[in-house]
């Protein structure tokens, strides 16, 4: 039995703290008692006054060791009811095949991964129709669904997409029905844009940054030549007549290789008017992020923390709004949105828990062109681990109740984990071939704890700063 | 006249459960529900007999007399495909009765198709008439003219006494099994002989023969202050038409606001309501808990803070607050499997001499009865010493 306080001790110029894993909560205290909890009282007793902050501290539930008992999801034994009718979203492969090869897609012979291949393999109408139909038989506490169309490249299959649109919105009758769509955007026509926008689409269009990046890993399989200029002259062909679409429902999707110039990322807007008012999603190739299997330059770190330092600046009036990326903006006000969301005052860890981070399989439902249902579109759907049964004979509630307990493989590791509230270890880190493995899921710990630590962070900084970005930006 | 509903819901499942219940009037003739919603295909007691569920009210067959659209809430976005469905229904009957809250848009839709065909619409969430209703109990009870001299004077605000044992049902959160929980209690006492005066917590109640709740109460137009008043009058009025030997008064909404942003009208209805009477048995339908003790007292202590009363019977439902990720509540509620509530009462409730109950379990209508009646006896023999 653990007897220490239940607690991470953080710091800052400003002030010490300590992010208290029972309450969820952070904490500032003063420096006596961060030392006293600091050394565990090896280097004497507290002043009459620092006991008497630890000891209100204690009276409110705080620094307490209790730990988790078992870890086991709340949702365990509830699994069957849980997906009878809470499944959120359906996202349909309709084909493996895509017009372009990138360097980090899955599906490519790629620099990064392995373990996926394009194919000519396609959904038929039949699997798709019965794949809608299943969504529909298990979502009925959902008063909103959403039908996304996922690849390869979903839009080599638009005459299929038409059917399947106009059959669901016959099934989902008396719900708020949408649709979302990850393409290249190399196929986009007027037909097309007018489609999405009648049916109420989500479109992601991926477009890393300037035609240098995006067409040093994005090239067309038939002739290797970048795809840059293709689509950007499809989205300035339709911008006219779409503009309030696609400035309201298209996203555009970046995806980083950190072995690139940071800066390069962030000219799509300056260079392009026309995307101005468009939304802008960046992440980074998944490998360099979470393994540390490539290293990320520290150039490219240095450009990204003055780009959001810039954008912070901005947000309290020390910096032009203008000149500060608006959508570096929008992901420190996400930023914000998180720490207050996630880190949160409770009464203290229930005795039976699981970490955070693995989500429910089954309430996303990845199905692929054969019917088999997979946890998510992220996971590779050659692992046996990750198949959650078919379209045909239903869920596989025996494996949606191991990888709902991914916690359950690091047990003592977790219960006694600070960031057990805050992990971000999903199912998909825990792959080892067919198998589910305890040592490919440790492999993220250090990194889910610095995200812990990032969120904690987080929540200090903007509480130090006092009420300046409480009105969303608006200084 | 034989109702045909759409877009069928649980509400409504009361039309089949309680089919011996329902007014002379009235009978359910049909249904119809999205596939999506997950009634389609079930089985419900018609008039006629044993029916699956219809899809849609184009696979309707026979004569209806009623359009019901019952008690829901939904988005306008999804309401739209609804109305589709709805409208084209509407030719075929006499009579339109809609009970779900639509955007006016859309509402004009539906009054329209009913012009046309020249079938009634009623919308008993069109509480225009609620002052009227209003300054009609008001004064109910209190001698005319007495009443006129007196108009502002202090006894139109007085709670009055309400001449009959009253059993309060009121739920923690919506959806919890309040009116199967009246109903099942009003075929219990009926079938031991009581003579029993109801007010349904549901729109639905009308079709039961059983007073709705009134529209006063739910409309913004009145004066809340003035509520408790007029209620107390509202039921005194009942109990001296009907003489019941006991009042079962459901309660709608819910008890108390979730967080700032879902408030749950902040429970005031139900606490005006509480204001009027003072429950001689009370029924609480509460979310689905597992910690026993921790769970008893926490409702129990909400009872009496916001109501003033202490439940008598506490019935658990299978509805549950989701848990995020921080093991925090969430709006939302998930179901849980009936078994499990057995089980759990059976097993973490084992203490609670009876006080937490599966009101839905077999001939557990039947045992609550009996202690609602033990109670009240008990109650009139110590009046009587």
């Amino acid at each position: 039995m653990n007897s220490t306080p239940y607690i991470k001790l953080l710091k800052t110029p400003l002030g010490k703290y300590f992010y208290d894993v029972n309450k969820n909560d952070v904490v500032n205290i003063s420096d006596e008692l961060y030392e006293y909890l600091d050394t565990h009282g090896r280097n004497g007793e507290l002043s009459e006054t620092a006991a008497e902050e630890m000891e209100a501290l204690k009276n409110n539930g705080y620094l307490s060791s209790h730990r988790v008992r078992e870890i086991k999801h709340h949702l365990t034994d509830k699994i069957e009811d849980y997906l009878e009718r809470k499944c959120s979203k359906l996202t349909l492969q309709l084909t493996q095949n895509c017009n372009f090869r990138c360097s980090y897609c899955p599906y490519s012979t790629a620099e990064f991964y392995t373990n996926r291949s394009h194919s000519s393999k396609r959904m038929s109408e039949e699997v798709a129709i019965k794949a809608i139909d299943f969504y529909a038989d298990h979502s009925y506490s959902k008063q909103a669904v959403m039908i996304a169309f996922y690849g390869g490249e979903p839009l080599l299959e638009f005459p299929l997409i038409k059917k399947l649109v106009a059959y669901a919105e016959d099934v989902f009758i008396g719900k708020k029905l949408s649709f979302s769509i990850t393409t290249n955007g190399s196929l986009l026509t007027e037909e097309i844009m007018s489609f999405f926008e009648e049916h109420n689409f989500e479109a992601v269009i991926s477009i890393d940054g300037s035609k240098k990046v995006h067409d040093r890993n994005r090239k067309f399989a038939a002739t290797g030549k970048g795809t840059f200029d293709t689509i950007v002259n499809n989205i300035e062909g339709l911008y006219d007549a779409h503009k309030d679409y696609i400035n309201n429902k298209v996203l555009i999707n970046s995806v980083m290789d950190p072995r690139l110039p940071a800066q390069e990322y962030y000219s799509l807007q300056d260079k392009n008017e026309m995307f101005r008012n468009v939304s802008i999603r960046r992440t980074i190739v998944d490998d360099f992020t979470n393994t540390g299997k490539h290293a990320i330059d520290d150039s490219f770190i240095e450009e990204n923390a003055i780009l959001a330092f810039k954008a912070l600046m901005s947000m309290i009036n020390r910096y032009p709004m203008e000149k500060a990326d608006s959508n570096i903006i929008q992901d420190e006000l996400v930023e914000k949105r998180t720490a207050d969301t996630y880190v949160k005052p409770r009464k203290e860890v229930p005795d039976t828990a699981a970490p955070a981070g693995a989500c429910v399989p089954g309430s996303k439902l990845f199905i692929d062109v054969d019917g088999n249902i997979h946890i998510c579109e992220k996971v590779s759907e050659t692992s046996k681990a990750f198949v959650l049964g078919n379209i045909y004979d239903g869920f596989d509630y025996e494996q949606i109740k191991k990888l709902l307990n991914i916690g359950a493989l690091t047990a003592e590791k977790c219960r006694n984990c600070f960031a057990f509230s805050l992990c971000s270890i999903c199912q998909r880190f825990c792959n080892a071939g067919d198998e589910l493995s305890a040592a490919a899921k440790t492999e993220y710990c250090e990194w889910s704890k610095n995200y812990a630590l990032h969120v904690f962070y987080n929540k200090i900084f903007y509480s130090e700063l006092g009420g300046m970005f409480n009105k969303g930006g608006e200084v | 006249m034989r109702i045909a509903v759409y877009p069928f819901n649980l509400e409504c499942m009361a039309f089949s459960e309680f089919k011996d219940l329902l007014d002379a009037d009235y009978c359910l003739s049909e249904a119809a529900s999205p596939r999506c919603w997950g009634f389609a295909g079930k089985d419900i007691e018609t008039v006629d007999g044993p029916e699956k569920i219809k899809k849609s009210p184009k696979e309707f067959t026979k004569e209806n007399d009623i359009l019901l659209i019952p008690d829901f809430t939904i988005e306008p976005d999804a309401a739209k495909s609804l109305i589709k469905e709805i409208v084209s229904y509407i030719p075929h009957v006499r009579k339109v009765i809609c009970c779900a809250y639509f955007i006016d848009e859309q509402l004009d839709e539906i009054k329209e198709a009913c012009k046309k065909a020249g079938a009634e619409f009623i919308y008993l969430l069109d509480f225009s008439a609620a002052e009227e209703e209003f300054s009609y109990y008001k004064t109910a009870g209190i001698n005319e003219e007495f009443a006129i001299k007196n108009r502002n004077d202090k006894v139109l605000k007085e709670v009055v006494e309400i001449n009959a044992p009253i059993c309060a049902v009121s739920g923690e959160w919506e959806a919890t099994g309040k009116f199967p929980i009246e109903l099942k209690l009003l075929r219990c006492l009926r079938a031991q002989g009581y003579k029993v005066s109801m007010v349904g917590s549901n729109f639905c109640s009308l079709f039961f023969g059983v007073h709705r709740f009134p529209d006063f109460m739910l409309s913004g137009a009145v004066d809340e202050t003035e509520k408790p008043y007029v209620f107390s009058r509202f039921l005194s009025q009942i109990v001296l038409n009907e003489a019941p030997d006991i009042m079962i008064v459901g309660v709608p909404g819910a008890m108390q606001r979730f967080n700032d942003q879902e408030t749950n009208r902040f429970g005031v209805l139900p606490y005006i309501t509480f204001q009027a009477m003072k429950p001689d048995y009370m029924v609480l339908a509460a979310l689905y808990r597992e910690n026993g003790k921790f769970a008893i007292e926490e409702l129990i202590n909400k009872c009496r803070y916001c109501y003033g009363v202490k439940p008598d019977t506490i019935h658990m439902s299978n509805e549950e607050l989701e848990r995020s990720d921080v093991f925090v509540d969430c709006v939302d509620t998930d179901h849980v499997n009936i078994d499990m509530v057995n089980s759990v009462i059976a097993n973490e409730y084992a203490d609670a001499d009876g006080l937490v109950v599966n009101f839905m379990a077999d001939g557990c209508d039947s045992i609550v009865t009996e202690r609602l009646i033990s109670k009240l006896s008990g109650a009139s023999a110590a009046s009587d010493q």
